[in-house]
């Protein structure tokens, strides 16, 4: 008797441990976005995201910043895998703030381009921006 | 000796036109030249990133248009287009990042990004429009 509520605790245990490991790792593309000018975030800031192939672009989602600068672009997984580029609309976004660079504004959109590889991978993309150039890298 | 000073007067207004001339061709000479260069560092290693493919798009229309390439020299540098005007325009630049670094000493079997495209506004045909890069497999800078 003892045995068998043991090995069934024992499997229970086992299983909640699998679906919260689960739950987890879902995968998930996300961003901040940063404003060298202000020395702040941006937010309000259109991100777009397009799948690659070749010359050919579809669009897959649009999503916005919010207030602390953040925008998931993809919540929640599995990330369907392939080649993506991220726009995040910075010309709209100066030209709203009134310090877009040039005119036309030098900068329009900032394409990022990246693969994702691991459907349950988290992928974060933060931006950092100013009027004439900006700096990316695979945040954690 | 009368003959002789208007000549040197005649050669003195001579020399100033030519002079005035000159002074007017040269920037005239310059201001039909434009210019579009890359020039890409490797942060990892500290150096110029030499022989790092550079693609220079129009993507003012339908789909990009290649309008020139270029492979970067052992400076890291770059000439897409030289001593010609650019026509005003929507460009991309396109930088092959990820085949750089796979072929690198160490070879990095997964950088992150591959094709690191820049996109930007030329206003003015006969300007310097210079972009640099600095670049790891994991990140980048870019900017005019």
């Amino acid at each position: 008797m003892k045995y068998p509520v043991t090995l069934a605790v024992s499997v229970l245990a086992a299983l909640l441990a699998f679906s919260s490991e689960a739950q987890t790792r879902k995968g998930d593309l996300s961003t901040i976005v940063m404003n060298v000018v202000s020395g702040g975030i941006a937010d309000g800031m259109t991100i777009e995201l397009y799948e690659i192939s070749g010359e050919n672009t579809r669009k897959i989602t649009q999503v916005a910043t919010g207030a602390d600068g953040r925008a998931d672009v993809i919540a929640s997984g599995p990330l369907p895998l392939g080649k993506y580029e991220l726009r995040f609309l910075v010309g709209d976004y100066l030209r709203k703030q009134g310090t877009a660079a040039g005119n036309p504004a030098f900068l329009d959109f900032v394409p990022i381009r990246f693969a994702i590889t691991d459907p349950t991978g988290h992928y974060h993309i933060p931006l950092i921006f100013w009027p004439w150039g900006y700096t990316t890298y695979r945040g954690s | 000796m009368k003959q002789m000073s208007f000549d040197r007067r005649r050669f003195l207004h001579l020399g100033f036109a030519a002079c005035a001339g000159m002074a007017l061709w040269q920037p005239a000479k310059a201001q039909t030249r434009g210019e579009v260069t890359a020039h890409v560092l490797d942060a990892m290693s500290g150096k110029p990133a030499a022989g790092v493919v550079v693609e220079l798009y129009d993507v003012g229309g339908e789909k990009p248009r290649k309008v020139a390439q270029t492979v970067t020299n052992a400076q890291g540098r770059g000439d897409l287009i030289k001593d010609k005007p650019v026509p005003v325009g929507r460009y991309e630049m396109r930088f092959a990042i990820g085949d750089y670094f796979r072929k690198g000493s160490p070879p990095v079997a997964e950088p992150f990004f591959d094709v690191v495209p820049m996109r930007f506004f030329i206003a003015k045909p006969t300007e310097s429009y210079h972009v640099p890069l600095i670049v790891t497999p994991y990140t980048y800078t870019v900017h005019g």
